[in-house]
């Protein structure tokens, strides 16, 4: 039945807008929806907040997120206090893709970040895909988060990486 | 003569605004952020500065496709491609990037839409990036569509937003 969706599909040309990077559905961080966004699309496409993980401020957290397709450039992971507004960098993460890696189509990827010391309740967390090339592309993919526990700060951190207003 | 003045003051504008940004950032991130890259660039737009042959002019304009689909080959390639614009046809030398999605058509985590036409994994991406105005070494004006022609128009009715001389 798949096999002959797809050739059906395959008799149209394809006129679409969609992309490569999500939050992994299994792992601290699920994404918001699965519909990859692109830069049109920016910061989290389609789809309104999902009841947000619960984390601890400050805290030191693996977050897992799935590359397909993969190529070369680097991913950013951003955090949004509320209003998926001001955000701020929290890692940077180079992706050079491996020969091996070349001939997969999935990959699942893990750093470790800290939370920012903050106290939010409609949080969200964003990453973001640059692909390297003559045009580079983006892709972006957010995930909805609640950061509880003690805090002693309401801002952010002024020497994070956060643009001017 | 205009073009030497506005790009001198477009410098000027980009180096202080670029100077304020980097103020924010942390020793760990040096280079300028997804983030915070485009919200110089709705900045630079506002102030502008540039005549509207900097974005009418078809030279000062790269465009690529990228393409995501089950059982094409996968290769990188320049392609000559062709429009209707302003009642002409016009062509650009689009670099292409084809990628076969077929692989995943058995992973447990893609669902059969992914693979209808324009879902996550059938489908199209043309980006056009205007080249003559940059911020940092980057490009400030890269748009993204699902055909050639709308890549095109909006990235040079994004250049059109700065136009003052």
């Amino acid at each position: 039945m798949k096999k002959l969706m797809l050739a059906v599909a395959l008799l149209f040309i394809a006129e679409s807008i969609r992309a490569n990077v999500l939050w992994s559905s299994t792992g601290n961080t699920p994404p918001r929806h699965r519909n990859i966004t692109l830069e049109n699309g920016a910061p989290c496409g389609v789809g309104t907040p999902v009841t947000p993980t619960l984390m601890n401020s400050g805290k030191d957290i693996q977050l897992e997120w799935e590359e397909f397709i993969p190529q070369n450039g680097y991913f950013e992971i951003y955090f949004s206090p509320a209003n998926d507004a001001n955000w701020v960098l929290l890692k940077k993460i180079d992706n050079i893709v491996s020969a091996e890696d070349l001939n997969k189509t999935f990959i699942i990827h893990k750093a470790n970040i800290q939370l920012p010391d903050v106290t939010c309740e409609a949080c969200s967390l964003q990453i973001i895909q640059t692909v390297t090339g003559t045009v580079d592309a983006k892709y972006f993919s957010c995930a909805d988060i609640q950061i509880t526990g003690p805090a002693d700060k309401t801002q952010i951190d002024p020497s994070s990486n956060q643009c001017p207003e | 003569m205009g073009r030497v003045l506005y790009l001198s003051l477009l410098s000027f504008s980009m180096m202080v605004l670029f100077q304020n940004c980097q103020s924010f950032e942390t020793a760990q991130v040096k280079e300028f952020s997804s983030q915070c890259h485009a919200k110089i660039k709705n900045k630079i737009l506002a102030v502008g500065g540039w005549s509207d042959s900097e974005c009418s002019n078809l030279n000062h304009y790269n465009c690529a496709l990228k393409v995501y689909k089950p059982y094409v080959s996968s290769a990188s390639f320049k392609d000559v491609q062709c429009m209707e614009l302003d009642g002409s046809q016009v062509c650009f030398d689009v670099d292409v990037d084809t990628h076969d999605t077929s692989s995943l058509l058995n992973n447990p985590k893609i669902i059969d839409d992914d693979f209808v036409e324009g879902g996550n994994f059938n489908r199209q991406e043309y980006r056009c990036m205007q080249t003559g105005i940059v911020q940092g070494g980057q490009p400030l004006i890269i748009e993204v569509a699902d055909s050639l022609e709308s890549a095109f128009s909006l990235a040079r009715k994004t250049c059109r937003q700065g136009v003052r001389l």
